[in-house]
């Protein structure tokens, strides 16, 4: 009984470090497949947020915590390689999986060497993305 | 793209299945090259006869002398896709892949991996969208239309429809930008006006 109700309150503790997931991508189709997956695995307990730009990606970053990012590579102006490096530079928070059409083998090696925590490849599956919120404690099996 | 033949929403879910594939096409290149490609988003638009004069005209101005590797697909996703290398990009292959076309039948040497790698290229691309947009298409053999010539003399059937084209068709462009050479390789792609009525209802699903 007691060591449930431990394992229950661990949980809760690590489903409290991640409360926010932002999906920053410039097609409409992929951020609302991408935040329709994350809604289904998580449930209420994160809020979702959402970015058509690397602009506006890292103007939510800069202002506000976000502890998961959702990271497209192939956006117009800033994109999500730029977004990565400014992340690292300004110290802006957030782990981030890249959910990229870019599946080149140096695309993954330099996102990874910029500090994203995972990769995800395109059309995104939500078995991939599930494994990858696991690792990072956004939900639990 | 224009209002005309695709909403806002066909083509945001277009241009992502080009998106993809283009990933794709992007990643067989960076292979063949052991490099890396940066990947632009591509341009999608629907362009009438006149559109497609102002096209071949930014080729001659981009490309002074022009290989063209075309393949024509059929079936419900149909079209043409021409893979188009310009001198430096010919050059590029050489240095990279570090064969000599001097010795020996060059030209055909040259021919070849042209072949082989538009081929490789153009058919990641057209299957990739047809694919993911469970349209069936099927490949014809790709031919080289032109080899090294200056690009005003190159011979297109992508741009064949010019005088014959009533109304608009859709044209992709693709560019990959292979890093450490400064070098365009281009992908265009053109798809049947008679396929558009089924490309719209295969988006309209992914809506």
């Amino acid at each position: 009984m007691i060591v449930t109700q431990c394992v229950q309150n661990y949980f809760k503790i690590v489903l409290r470090m991640i409360s926010s997931i932002l999906v920053v991508d410039d097609s409409k189709s992929s951020r609302k497949i991408n935040l329709a997956m994350v809604r289904e695995l998580t449930g209420e307990n994160v809020t979702c947020l959402e970015a058509d730009s690397g602009e506006v990606a890292l103007d939510i970053l800069g202002s506000q915590r976000v502890d998961v990012v959702l990271l497209d590579l192939t956006m117009p102006g800033i994109s999500g390689f730029d977004v990565l490096a400014q992340m690292r530079s300004k110290h802006l928070h957030g782990r981030v999986i890249v959910v990229s059409a870019d599946i080149q083998r140096l695309a993954k090696e330099r996102v990874a060497s910029l500090g994203a925590t995972g990769f995800i490849e395109k059309p995104i599956k939500i078995e991939a993305l599930r494994a990858m919120l696991t690792q990072l404690g956004a939900i639990h099996e | 793209m224009s209002e005309e033949l695709f909403n806002e929403d066909e083509r945001d879910v277009l241009g992502e299945m080009v998106n993809i594939a283009m990933g794709k096409a992007g990643a067989t290149l960076a292979e063949a090259f052991a490099g890396f490609v940066n990947l632009r988003v591509p341009e999608i638009r629907a362009v009438s006869a006149e559109d497609l004069r102002e096209t071949r005209a930014r080729l001659m101005h981009t490309y002074e002398r022009i290989s063209v590797l075309e393949q024509e697909f059929f079936g419900e996703f149909a079209g043409t896709i021409a893979v188009v290398y310009g001198p430096a990009s010919y050059a590029a292959l050489r240095q990279v892949l570090g064969f000599d076309d001097r010795a020996g039948d060059g030209r055909r040497q040259r021919e070849e991996l042209l072949l082989e790698l538009g081929n490789a290229l153009a058919s990641t691309c057209v299957q990739e969208i047809s694919t993911l947009l469970e349209l069936r298409t099927g490949l014809r053999p790709p031919r080289v239309m032109a080899f090294d010539v200056p690009t005003s003399e190159a011979d297109w059937h992508l741009f064949g429809e010019l005088e014959t084209l009533a109304g608009q068709m859709l044209l992709i462009d693709i560019v990959f930008h292979l890093e450490g050479h400064e070098v365009p390789f281009e992908l265009m792609v053109t798809v049947q006006q008679n396929c558009l009525p089924a490309l719209k209802q295969a988006l309209a699903k992914r809506i």
